[in-house]
């Protein structure tokens, strides 16, 4: 059973693939409970779909309801839990900092604080890159693309010339260059996600940013209708897994999150800043703890810069990225180079090394050994090579 | 004064106090490097032999330092023991109530827009007590209470008796304390005992912003120092000063504005900053840290805007970037590269008191064609030298300028800076100065209000020399020892002062109910290993002794016995050999 919540798309789409790969080991159905009225009919590959209607549907409602509610409750008393073992902890440590008590006795205390923190670890949720790899596959969005099209053409997108889909928060000039590129080859380019109150959108843009806002569903269906997308967003980036876009991921800021789960993918890094050193920092560098750590600190502390500040990509890396994405959509994404490989290889290598120590790297890093099938932009990963 | 940084807004008004014959004698609370602060102190200590720095008594870690901490979680049990003398938990309760006064006081309807101020003052306390406050401090009425409890409590802390001797060493004629009004101050501790010791106190308000966005002034001085006329309201209205106890003497820490003139020509100055020296160009002011987290994308687009306009004057406009001292580091990411004709001056990181520093700001200003900035006091500054002021009302500042109450100061009906609404109507707005029939005019108003409210010609500094030096002259007012009622009630605050120190960790309170349970089975613990170790020490060796007396004596004994049998057996051999032949 699974109810999606299309208001969160991607987290959807992640809990329709688990059903579907449940069902598949039980060799059984997916029973997709009332979801949102607009949203596109759902098909999976070898699993079939059963609706629940009548009395029966209210009866598994119900249940859905109630096994929610227990699995709310149970990640409510793990995160108590574990608060509890971290104070708990804390006083192990405040007694075995006493240096009145014997040696003895504080290296035994010292070994159960030891102990406990353990316990109190959170349950880190790895995003699952295996499964999302075969999304296009298992998760067939029936009709989206008609679809799309009827609700793009009502929100005054014109599709009639390939679309292509935008969102960044980069400065104006660069949007620009990259816009007008696309433009030129003959592309409509649709704006959505945030954006800044004072931008002025270019001429012969379509904005939906406002649009978005009132219906997170526009921006699947305006993925699904495009060519591809260039986003700095994550969530965008994951969203086209499903509505398999191919996708171009700019300003990344470390190189696991953004990595590209299937082929079609391409993701370019932004410029980090050492800002004690006062140096751009090289690419291996991004592979260390010291980088997570302060990765770790800022989502801790809410701040967006740490010790290190980004600089975003230029006009040109971002036009050199549209045009690679295009020569691989051309070519069937065949033409990954050597130095694309090994730099995959690197993220996997780096991702084993750093998953003892940082926990961004255990949520994002590789899955089982699988990163996934996208890559670097090929004028990043020859300058690493 | 909080730090030596505090000596760059009384630095001119320090001098002439000291040439006029005082002895100024400046106490720090706390050092401070960051800006090169303590260069500033020893610069000044070596100008005249009537100036003398030296540190405050040292204080033990407060509630604030504990609460700033980045590792709260390493507190060792004999810290703690040291940390609970009685003048450290009466320290504790005093910093705790003056951070619950605080933070209370932002729940006021003048701040109701002030949600980051209000967060701020939030973050220093331990959770126990803002859980309830966020609820118990909203209606007015209750509010109303919990300060005048609060204000009960600090009447009934004891002072601390190494300020008492301090001030008593020194016998000041006239105690000045700036800031006073940081979040949970110290300083408060000053005026309590120049109150106790019949010393005269006075608060000098040090900027524009300290009575609005700050904490509030918890223990009243005899006096306070203000700017203007503003500040003597917010003064009045927002701290309850008394208007007889307000000296208003104009901004002294401008007065060097109005004095000073270009170091070097305007080609100079562009070729060292690297703008083009044909152009005018536009001074962008970087503000502090809790205004501006984060300028570089918004400057950025701030330049964008002027060069995507299609006024060639504007598009053709330098640009010279100036990073808020304090909040420099995040300018490394800006890419200069991507934009011609525009610069970073000073560089980013350079000490404010290096040689030229001064100089370099104010060419920035004075050859600037204005000024931009989203909430600082260069703002004010350029006022002074007539330059056009602008900012840009922006919903990533909306907590540093719609969000603080000195903003309003700046650009209200009586401010000096153009706000705009956005970037478009900004350029429309710089587009509007560069007309060569706008000529530049100060605004004199502003000033006359703001800056230097007894004239433009009358520099601040010497009226606030003088104030200081009337103060100085008046009579000692009559030390105030506590009352019946305050010595009464000290036994009950002790208790309060007890758990403030306790709670000053900010652990969920359960973790209190178990702490002691649980010393007590360590220490239990603890005497199994300590009998184990007396035992091993002193027990075990007499029993091992015994162990080889005895074994010792039953061998020796045995082995006696044996040679005793031996010897016996052999006489009776040999006797029985005796006897052999005999019966042979």
């Amino acid at each position: 059973m699974v109810r999606p919540d299309w208001s969160d798309p991607v987290r959807s789409g992640i809990d329709l693939l688990t059903a579907a790969e449940r069902a598949r080991s039980i060799s059984g159905a997916i029973c997709v409970l009332d979801g949102m009225r607009e949203a596109p009919p759902l098909a999976f590959a070898d699993v079939p779909v059963v609706r629940a209607e009548g009395s029966r549907g209210a009866w598994l409602s119900a249940r859905w309801n109630v096994t929610s509610a227990a699995r709310e409750t149970r990640a409510w008393w793990r995160d108590r839990a574990g608060s509890f073992a971290r104070e708990l902890h804390r006083e192990w440590r405040r007694n075995a900092g006493d240096d009145r008590l014997p040696f003895e006795l504080r290296q035994r205390l010292r070994a159960i604080a030891d102990a406990s923190i353990v316990r109190a670890r959170p349950d880190i949720d790895r995003f699952p890159r295996r499964l999302l790899r075969d999304a296009p596959t298992v998760l067939q969005l029936t009709d989206v693309a008609a679809q799309a099209r009827v609700v793009l053409t009502a929100h005054g997108v014109p599709v009639d010339a390939p679309l292509v889909t935008f969102e960044s928060r980069t400065r104006a000039d660069i949007a620009s260059a990259a816009i007008d590129a696309l433009r030129r080859d003959g592309y409509t380019v649709a704006w959505i996600g945030d954006r800044w109150d004072d931008w002025d959108a270019p001429q012969g843009l379509v904005d939906l940013t406002e649009a978005v806002e009132r219906s997170p569903l526009l921006q699947m269906f305006a993925l699904a209708a495009s060519a591809f997308v260039v986003c700095e967003s994550v969530d965008l980036q994951q969203l086209a897994y499903f509505t398999n876009t191919p996708s171009l991921l700019i300003n990344a800021k470390e190189p696991f999150m953004p990595y590209p789960v299937t082929a079609k993918g391409l993701y370019v890094l932004a410029t980090a800043i050492d800002l004690e050193r006062v140096q751009p920092i090289h690419i291996e560098q991004m592979f260390t703890e010291p980088y997570f750590r302060d990765i770790r600190k800022r989502e801790a502390r809410g701040r967006r810069r740490g010790s290190f500040g980004y600089r975003d990509n230029t006009a040109d890396e971002v036009v050199k990225g549209i045009e690679e994405l295009r020569a691989g959509v051309a070519s069937n994404w065949t033409d990954e180079s050597e130095s694309q490989r090994q730099f995959r290889a690197r993220v996997v290598e780096a991702g084993a090394a750093l998953a003892a120590v940082s926990p961004h790297v255990v949520e994002w890093g590789p899955d089982a050994g699988f990163i996934g099938d996208g890559r670097l932009v090929r004028f990043q990963a020859d300058r690493l090579s | 004064m909080l730090h030596p940084g505090f000596i760059r807004y009384y630095e001119e008004a320090i001098h002439t106090l000291a040439a006029s014959g005082h002895q100024v004698n400046l106490a720090f609370e706390i050092s401070r490097d960051k800006l090169g602060e303590d260069v500033t102190a020893q610069r000044i200590a070596a100008s005249s032999p009537n100036i003398h720095c030296e540190p405050a008594p040292q204080r033990t870690e407060s509630v604030r330092d504990f609460l700033a901490r980045s590792d709260r979680a390493a507190v060792r049990v004999a810290d703690e023991q040291r940390a609970r003398s009685r003048q450290d938990a009466w320290e504790s309760l005093a910093t705790t109530v003056r951070l619950l006064e605080d933070y209370v006081r932002f729940f006021d309807a003048e701040f109701r827009d002030a949600g980051t101020l209000r967060r701020r003052a939030e973050k220093r306390l331990p959770g126990v007590y803002t859980d309830v406050l966020e609820v118990a401090a909203r209606p007015a009425l209750s509010r109303r209470a919990i300060r005048g409890l609060l204000q009960g409590v600090e009447t009934a802390i004891p002072t601390l008796p190494a300020i008492d001797a301090f001030l008593r060493e020194r016998s000041p004629d006239l105690l000045l304390v700036t800031p006073l009004i940081e979040l949970g101050s110290q300083q408060v501790d000053y005026v309590k005992s120049a109150r106790k010791l019949g010393i005269r106190s006075a608060l000098c308000v040090a900027s524009w912003d300290n009575l609005t966005s700050k904490g509030l002034i918890r223990v009243l001085p005899d006096h306070v120092i203000v700017w203007n006329e503003a500040q003597a309201a917010e003064a009045r209205t927002l701290h309850g000063v008394p208007a007889d106890r307000i000296t208003v003497t104009g901004a002294q820490t401008f007065d060097r504005w109005f004095a000073m003139r270009p170091s070097r020509s305007r080609e100079e100055f562009c070729r060292r900053v690297g703008l083009d020296p044909d152009r005018p160009y536009l001074l962008y002011t970087g503000s502090s840290v809790f205004i501006a987290p984060e300028e570089v994308p918004f400057a950025e687009r701030w330049l964008l805007a002027l060069r995507a306009s299609a006024d060639a004057r504007l598009t053709q406009l330098g640009a010279l970037f100036r990073p808020h001292p304090a909040n420099s580091r995040q300018w490394h990411t800006f890419d200069l590269a991507s934009f011609p004709n525009a610069a970073i001056w000073p560089p980013i990181g350079t000490d404010p008191n290096s040689a030229g520093f001064k100089e370099d700001f104010f060419d920035s200003v004075y050859y600037s064609e204005g000024v931009v900035g989203i909430n600082t006091s260069a703002q004010i500054e350029a006022s002074i030298l007539g330059r056009p002021v602008f900012t840009v009302r922006s919903a990533e500042f909306a907590h540093g300028q719609e969000g603080t109450l000195h903003f309003r100061h700046l650009v209200d009906e009586r401010g000096v800076v153009r706000a705009a609404t956005s970037l478009s109507e900004h350029v429309r707005q710089v587009a509007s100065t560069l007309d060569p029939s706008a000529a530049a005019t100060r605004n004199d108003d502003f000033l006359k209000w703001f800056v230097r409210p007894h004239g433009l010609d009358r520099p601040a500094t010497p009226i606030f020399a003088d104030a200081v030096e009337r103060l100085s002259r008046q009579p000692r007012p009559i030390a105030r020892r506590d009352s019946l009622w305050t010595r009464t009630t000290r036994p009950g605050a002790f208790l309060l002062a007890r758990a403030a120190l306790a709670l000053a960790e900010g652990r969920p309170l359960w973790v209190y109910v178990v702490r002691q349970p649980m010393t007590t089975a360590m220490r239990a613990a603890a005497l199994r290993y300590e009998a184990k170790d007396l035992w091993n020490e002193n027990a075990r060796p007499v029993i091992k002794r015994s162990r080889r007396a005895i074994w010792r004596a039953w061998y020796e004994s045995s082995q006696q016995l044996s040679r005793r049998w031996q010897r016996s057996k052999k006489r009776l051999l040999r006797l029985a050999r005796g006897v052999r032949p005999s019966i042979r």
